[in-house]
């Protein structure tokens, strides 16, 4: 699941910080308001950086995998 | 195109990039660190449950070699396992000055204890992010250069040939929002972007060091089973800390059936020893397996819900609701992706590969002082010092050599070659072709009860991957990303299936039914592979120096291996 919720509201416009962070680039700036949005939520990693690091508390990960897991039996 | 130039380039910002630029730029002027994400939020260093082997100076070294070498099946270089145990406290110290943070006893002394598998050896474990934060305040005040979100998509030589007869003079990329790309020039150039396995890496950094010509080493300990969960969705991470706890692995039918596998470590061996259990279960309808932490007293429950890096996670899950105090957790192992764990770009004591101006450190470099696997806490170990030697030497090297001029044919031509996917009109998706590789490779017969007819069916399908790599199509530079580390693990796929199918052998990962025994009569050689200058992929066999190495089998016979699984009849 990766990310489970991004709470636009909670969002402090500007403050880039999971958009700097993220190791998977998954976050990008919405031109229109200056605020992070999701934009590869398909290649989060589930770190949980961005979560711990929000200081509007916007983002909830789930460890749930977001990506294919492929198994031997 | 930006054009840069520096004295030393360092490559992939984890542990390792961040030591080497470090020693670099104490001796020369310009270092530039470059790395595909924020440095020092990146790579496995900064997410991993940061146990790091600790040697002191009043300790006998001479048992930790023996431990770590013994363990790692006598594969291990020594002369870096060496230097790592002596030059591990001067590490340690500095980082510590930089502002790491120790866990103390009550006499005041560094906490050490016994890490998974231990016997002589001890690790200490710290915040690995607090770790990377520590590096990246130090590199800030020495003036290193920071590229942050470039990724590198090839190496540059002086001939502007690849495989290259010259030196390796820089590389090139592209920034992975802006697509703005990049040749930098460097007098010498260390790679240090880990292996596969994190964050979506695809050992691109390995494989394009193969294209210029380096030689690499150990790539048949690669395996394509690891990542362990829970309840078929939950990525398991710092495992390690549940292993250490006690937890306990239980079968459909409620056996603790690692007491038949590994019968004195049991839940405390080896990853992959884990995960070949669990496999082997499945093979033979005990699956699902279970992890089971019902018995954990308060004193180990409290840990894992304050260990430092454990902790977050453990909380997250229970919010899902897991529920580690009362409930058994399904226990699963995945496949399909190739994980390297000891194989790499082939490099000494000083961080020197065969080409004049690459150096490497970390996990690019396979870990010489692993062997094939040896005690956890060797990897982080190795990165300090390995990281701090590449960085020395290469800034050596640069500063004796100059920075030999870029080729601007080759230049122009590797940029081509890195925007392919996004210029294409029409093609296949990254996407479909991992998952392409992913569903043929996953198969148990195929991830980890290898045959020769097993392997030979992947290497039949590696050419058709290839030319698939050559077909891609992608929308912006996100997904050129992805690409250009695709096309590189299909070629890392062809290396490490050639070497499966070399070593004739069952050795750590390198699992073989048809050859269920560890040969210590034929098979104490590294395997080196190269590409060579028609293009093809070369083999040799290096014997382990033995003849000089303090630590050595008493014995060079077969050993059977016991793989709790033979080839089905009629197959």
């Amino acid at each position: 699941m990766g990310i489970k919720s991004f709470d636009q509201n909670l969002c402090i416009n500007g403050c880039r910080i999971c958009i700097d962070d993220c190791p998977t680039d998954v976050f990008a700036p919405e031109p229109a308001t200056g605020k992070a949005k999701a934009a590869y939520p398909e290649d989060c990693w589930e770190c949980l950086l961005c979560e711990e690091e929000c200081p509007g508390k916007a983002i909830k990960i789930s460890l749930a995998a977001v990506r294919k897991l492929y198994y031997p039996f | 195109m930006q054009q840069l130039k520096c004295d030393v380039l360092v490559i992939g910002a984890g542990l390792a990039g961040c030591w080497a630029a470090i020693r670099a730029r104490e001796i020369a002027q310009k270092v530039i660190l470059v790395d595909i994400a924020k440095v020092a939020k990146s790579g496995k260093s900064s997410f991993s449950g940061a146990g790091i082997l600790c040697p002191q100076e009043s300790d006998d070294l001479d048992m930790w070699q023996k431990e770590i070498v013994e363990k790692g099946q006598y594969f291990s270089d020594q002369d870096c396992v060496r230097a790592m145990l002596e030059e591990q406290p001067k590490r340690l110290d500095e980082m510590g000055q930089w502002g790491m943070k120790f866990e103390y006893d009550k006499n005041g002394k560094v906490f050490r204890h016994v890490g998974l598998n231990h016997v002589n050896t001890r690790i200490i474990t710290v915040d690995s992010l607090e770790m990377m934060d520590a590096l990246r305040k130090r590199m800030t005040g020495l003036g290193v250069t920071f590229l942050e979100r470039v990724m590198v998509t090839d190496l540059l030589t002086s001939d502007g040939a690849s495989p290259t007869q010259g030196y390796v003079v820089g590389a090139t990329g592209f920034n992975i929002r802006s697509g703005e790309t990049f040749a930098i020039n460097a007098g010498a150039t260390i790679i240090a972007t880990g292996g596969t396995g994190f964050f979506g890496s695809m050992g691109e950094g390995i494989i394009q060091a193969y294209r210029a010509g380096a030689e690499l080493t150990g790539m048949e300990f690669t395996r394509a089973f690891d990542e362990m969960g829970f309840n078929d969705r939950y990525i398991g991470v710092h495992l390690n800390t549940y292993q250490r706890l006690g937890m306990k692995l239980v079968n459909a039918a409620g056996e603790r059936f690692m007491e038949r596998y590994l019968p004195s470590l049991k839940e405390r061996g080896r990853r992959e020893d884990l995960g070949l259990a669990i496999v082997s279960e499945g093979m033979q309808g005990r699956a699902p397996i279970y992890m089971d932490l019902r018995h954990f007293d308060e004193e180990s429950m409290n840990k894992l819900h304050t260990l430092p890096s454990i902790s977050r996670v453990v909380a997250s899950l229970e919010d899902e609701g897991i529920d580690f105090r009362n409930q058994l957790v399904k226990y699963v192992v995945t496949s399909g992706y190739l994980w390297s764990r000891a194989g790499g770009i082939r490099n000494n004591v000083y961080g020197e590969t065969n080409l004049p101006g690459l150096f490497v450190a970390g996990e690019a470099g396979g870990y010489p002082t692993h062997g094939t696997y040896s005690v956890g806490g060797v990897n982080l170990a190795s990165c300090c010092v390995g990281g701090y030697r590449a960085g020395e030497y290469a800034a050596r090297f640069a500063g004796e050599s100059g920075t030999k001029p870029l080729v601007s044919e080759q230049v122009k031509s590797m940029e081509a070659r890195a925007l392919q996917p996004l210029k294409a009109a029409t093609g296949i998706s990254p996407a479909n072709l991992a998952d392409e590789i992913a569903t043929f490779i996953s198969p148990a017969r195929i991830a980890v009860f290898q045959d020769g007819s097993t392997i030979r069916k992947v290497l039949d399908r590696a050419e058709d991957w290839q030319a698939k790599a050559g077909q891609l199509k992608v929308e912006d530079y996100h997904g050129l990303v992805k690409a250009n580390r695709l096309s590189s693990y299909v070629q890392g796929a062809e290396i490490v299936y050639n070497g499966h199918l070399e070593r004739e052998e069952t050795r750590s990962v390198n699992i073989r039914i048809d050859f269920p025994f560890t040969d210590n009569v034929n098979w104490l050689k590294w395997i080196v592979q190269w590409k060579d200058r028609s293009g093809k992929l070369a083999m040799k066999k290096v014997p382990v120096p033995l003849y000089r190495y303090p630590v050595k089998p008493k014995e060079y016979t077969k050993i059977p291996v016991n793989l709790h699984y033979s080839k089905p009849e009629g197959e």
